[in-house]
């Protein structure tokens, strides 16, 4: 099974913007979710004024939210079960 | 960070981000008038009843945000007046650095003592028979308080053995270890300035970010744009991780430079200083027959043993706090120059008000909306470097227990008792068992924010993400 990859900017505008808060939801998932994660943080990811920003799966998601987070995270992972 | 209040310390970040693009750009005066309008077109929820309350408190905001306390501008003032009269200030902060913006405040209207369900209407009633004020009743089977007898005494909820009486508190009341809010007869919370200890754990407790505190963005940014006289940031030792992992010391270094200050010196080297002269200072009053030393680095530490145990005042010590040490250090070699500490604490605002050498205070907090403003992305700066000149000892004064690791190595062979208050519950114990003597210890390191100061209220990270960083930097 392929891994979920998430890339979370750690540019200065997307940490301040709560990026940090962010990665802290990861811990509130399931494991048989995290197990499936690849989390990694990228020096920029170009969209600095709707942060905070977070790549997954190769698109670049804006003004993320904890919740939207999960929701997004939880579909993929759906997804890949079937 | 675990205790972020993420809606409304994202509306303040985004305010403190605008005041300082505006005035970077010159342009605050002209166009703050608008601003309220415009962050209430883009932020899609409401908090309050209708736009105009929202605007109303967006402007309190503001005008706290640029510094101004409500006596500081006339009535009627419009944003642009304030912005002008915040402008023409020197960036000194003030005295009390925390306001309760009472248009803000929900008035959470609730009692403080509440009969729930659990109460079946006992045999014994011990809560009727307790209340001094005979405002305890049995209506429908249960006990009743008629509050317009209650004086919150609680001696009903303490006498119920089936506790089926229970305290509810409002949020801002119960994070306020000295007490210090009050309550108007309209239900407004009020910080009393006399009992208050600048700790600031009121401000994320508030669910509507009703307090807020004083910051020098507008002045602090001002000066860095003019550069008219030097601008010299003094960086306190809990900056490691503080604008996230990719975020190097030395690239901090580079984005301060960037953004105008002229001089960056971390205040981990006085704070090596600090703990010698602490140490000497010890060690002279045990010569004296004075047995107990209190640190004074930490603000609200002091402030709480000024306010709450004025007969131990005389053992806080003299030596001054790395913050004050450094700034002397600096104005001593340039008087021209602009001190501005960026650090993690709220308190260190009122400290620094009283304290010639100390022009401004920053949270790591107002700092980063600085960089957010000024586009600059500390994650893409290069360097492997440290922020300036430090040691380990020095560093690692930004978590509890470094200022007394430090005052030890420099006490050397000298065995003194020595005991670390660790948040302001403990530096209340602490203070309680040294007023009655029974504190088995020569010195104290007082610390009102849990962790010490990688714990304070101006942080960006959770303290456990900074601890870890902070203890590879300091062996570095």
């Amino acid at each position: 099974m392929n891994k979920i990859t998430l890339q979370f900017c750690g540019g200065t505008a997307c940490h301040m913007k709560g990026a940090p808060e962010l990665m802290a939801v990861l811990e509130l998932l399931p494991e048989q979710i995290t197990s499936q994660l690849h989390v990694s943080l990228t020096h920029c990811l170009e969209n600095c004024g709707a942060g905070p920003n977070v790549r997954i799966g190769g698109v670049v998601h804006s003004r993320v939210t904890p919740e939207s987070l999960i929701a997004i995270i939880k579909n993929l992972a759906a997804g890949q079960v079937k | 960070m675990s205790r972020r209040n993420s809606e409304t310390t994202g509306i303040k970040r985004q305010l403190y981000t605008a005041l300082a693009d505006m005035t970077w750009r010159g342009q605050l005066a002209a166009e703050i008038n608008d601003y309220p309008d415009t962050l209430t077109a883009e932020l899609s929820t409401r908090y309050r009843c209708c736009e105009y309350k929202e605007k109303a408190v967006l402007t309190h905001r503001l005008r706290v945000a640029m510094g101004l306390a409500p006596e500081d501008v006339p009535r009627h003032a419009t944003l642009a007046d304030m912005a002008k009269i915040a402008l023409s200030r020197t960036p000194k902060p003030k005295q009390c650095g925390l306001e309760m913006m009472a248009v803000a405040c929900d008035r959470c209207p609730f009692e403080k003592y509440i009969v729930t369900d659990v109460c079946r209407n006992c045999i014994a009633h011990h809560c009727r028979v307790t209340c001094p004020k005979d405002a305890i009743t049995i209506v429908n089977h249960r006990a009743y308080i008629d509050r317009s007898r209650c004086v919150e005494c609680g001696l009903c909820e303490r006498s119920c053995p089936f506790r089926a009486i229970i305290q509810v508190t409002r949020p801002c009341e119960q994070a306020c270890v000295p007490k210090a809010i009050v309550r108007d007869g309209n239900n407004v919370a009020r910080i009393d300035c006399e009992k208050c200890v600048g700790c600031a754990a009121c401000i994320p407790a508030c669910p509507f970010g009703s307090v807020a505190d004083y910051t020098s963005i507008v002045q602090v940014v001002s000066a860095l744009k003019e550069g008219r006289s030097p601008v010299v940031a003094l960086v306190a030792p809990s900056f490691v991780g503080q604008f996230g992992t990719k975020a190097s010391p030395s690239a901090l270094r580079l984005a301060l430079l960037e953004i105008g200050f002229t001089h960056v010196h971390e205040v981990a080297q006085a704070a090596r200083q600090v703990a010698e002269d602490e140490a000497a200072e010890i060690k002279h009053r045990m010569s004296e027959g004075k047995p107990l030393t209190l640190s004074s680095c930490c603000p609200s530490f002091v402030a709480t043993v000024k306010t709450q145990f004025p007969q131990l005042e005389e053992c806080i010590s003299t030596t001054p706090s790395p913050m004050a040490h450094q700034a002397t250090q600096v104005k001593a070699a340039n008087p021209a120059a602009i001190t501005v500490f960026i650090g993690p604490c709220v308190a260190k605002k009122s400290e620094a008000s009283l304290l010639p050498d100390v022009d401004a205070v920053l949270t790591f907090e107002e700092v980063g909306c600085i960089f957010v403003a000024r586009g600059i992305n500390i994650a893409t700066l290069s360097g492997n470097g440290t922020l300036g000149e430090g040691d380990t000892l020095g560093r690692g004064f930004a978590k509890a227990g470094g200022l007394t690791k430090a005052v030890k190595a420099a006490l050397g062979e000298a065995e003194i008792a020595t005991h670390l208050a660790n948040g302001l519950d403990e530096v209340l114990q602490t203070l309680t068992k040294a007023k009655k003597g029974e504190l088995n210890a020569n010195f104290v390191e007082g610390m009102a924010c849990s962790g010490g100061c990688i714990g304070g209220h101006g942080t960006l990270v959770n303290r456990q993400v900074t601890e870890k960083l902070l203890d590879r930097y300091c062996e570095a």
